[in-house]
């Protein structure tokens, strides 16, 4: 399912409820840690900035953030309950340790460490199904996050003036999809620079454009992009306009994308 | 049993042709899946009915969807997810939709206390993947996919 690279490692989630690292050694791809605390199978996994930090979450509802330790050791440092069914992703803040997740109960939860203590610091309700990806903007103050009830929808971070010292900042949706833009669940979103892609159940690659300040038009849809699903998209972290996908029909893709001259 | 008596309909076969529309292959593939509390098929109870399964004009460049509603027998059935799990399971096993079609299967609306969240489960196709690799879940859609004539003793 998801995977993630930090340096020479990867983190890969299985539907045999293991999280598995993998890792470069002599030049050949080899597993040097389970991780098998999930019940069920898990969903996605991710690197914190600093790579210090590993986050699972699974369909048994509970996200796992471990520490890697020496010798790709990892510990379980926090078991984060809150979400009430399935947690499709979790994904990292571009800067600091804030974890977000999105789950099968329309939610998204955004979790930080407070004392050796993670908690739950914003929940954010806009969607009506099932969220199955989110992904931050460069700087982290913003979120985008899609579902099952076919909506992309943008957050923000507001601004700390005016709230008490300490208090965690409020998030609120300023932009979301006009409604019939996606025909399926749209099962995956990347962010980077400007531009959003999304991967959708109605097979079609779509990405949108920031035209002025959380206002974004869609700029581009590559329409039957794979013989079923989309199940994920990711820009290429530097060569601006390079996407990969992957679908249902097993393929995975490697777009460019074309400006209109 | 959520329905000791239920009320089972006499059924007639059509001829199914090459050239029958989408529709009727669809009704063909599932009139004979048990149902799971009672020796009787999807289709003498009335679980499922050939109106019921639809097909959507496909917009520009979209694939149609097959859409597959079904009532269970009692709005408090337990056993309305291991139907639709039985359903999905049959039509996705076939080869019927190939890459044309996208599949939507429903609880018929107002018909199921928590219809809504079993549709929901329905169309979750992780949810499903997870369901259907669970050996136990399994082996009940199994029985209800091999229908109810073993059940039946022939009159001589």
């Amino acid at each position: 399912m998801g995977s993630l690279w930090f340096q020479w490692s990867i983190a890969a989630a299985g539907f045999d409820a293991t999280a598995s690292i993998l890792s470069f050694k002599n030049d050949e791809l080899a597993i040097v840690g389970l991780l098998d605390l999930h019940e069920s199978e898990v969903k996605s996994v991710s690197y914190s900035p600093s790579g210090a930090l590993l986050a699972t979450c699974s369909r048994d509802k509970v996200v796992y953030i471990w520490e890697s330790g020496m010798d790709d050791d990892f510990e379980c440092i926090a078991v984060l309950n809150g979400h009430k069914q399935d947690v499709k992703d979790v994904v990292w803040h571009p800067t600091s340790e804030l974890l977000a997740s999105a789950s099968y109960d329309d939610s998204i939860r955004l979790w930080k460490e407070d004392y050796d203590e993670w908690y739950c610091c914003a929940k954010l309700s806009g969607h009506t199904s099932t969220v199955w990806s989110l992904s931050f903007d460069e700087t982290g103050d913003r979120l985008a996050s899609v579902s099952a009830d076919r909506q992309l929808i943008v957050w923000r971070q507001s601004s700390k003036e005016g709230k008490p010292l300490g208090s965690d900042p409020q998030w609120r949706e300023v932009w979301k999809t006009d409604e019939t833009e996606h025909k399926r669940p749209i099962y995956s979103v990347d962010w980077v620079g400007s531009r959003i892609a999304t991967g959708s159940g109605d097979d079609c690659i779509r990405i949108f454009t920031e035209t002025s300040n959380d206002t974004f038009e869609i700029t581009s849809c590559q329409p039957k992009a794979h013989r079923g699903d989309v199940n994920s998209v990711a820009w290429h972290p530097q060569k601006e306009g390079l996407l990969a996908s992957a679908g249902d029909d097993g393929d995975i893709k490697i777009w460019k994308l074309e400006e209109d001259v | 049993m959520d329905n000791p008596n239920p009320e089972i309909r006499q059924v007639k076969r059509d001829v199914l042709r090459a050239d029958s529309p989408l529709e009727e292959t669809i009704y063909e593939l599932l009139r004979d899946i048990r149902d799971p509390e009672h020796p009787n098929t999807l289709e003498e109870l009335s679980v499922i009915e050939k109106e019921n399964i639809s097909i959507s004009e496909p917009e520009e460049f979209m694939k149609a969807v097959v859409s597959v509603r079904f009532v269970p027998t009692v709005p408090h059935c337990s056993m309305a997810s291991l139907i639709g799990l039985s359903i999905r399971s049959k039509i996705q096993d076939s080869d019927v939709l190939g890459e044309d079609y996208k599949l939507d299967v429903e609880v018929m609306e107002g018909t199921h206390d928590t219809g809504d969240e079993i549709t929901k489960q329905l169309n979750d196709k992780e949810r499903v993947a997870a369901a259907l690799e669970n050996q136990i879940l399994r082996g009940l859609v199994d029985d209800c996919l091999r229908g109810v004539a073993h059940l039946r003793v022939v009159p001589q």
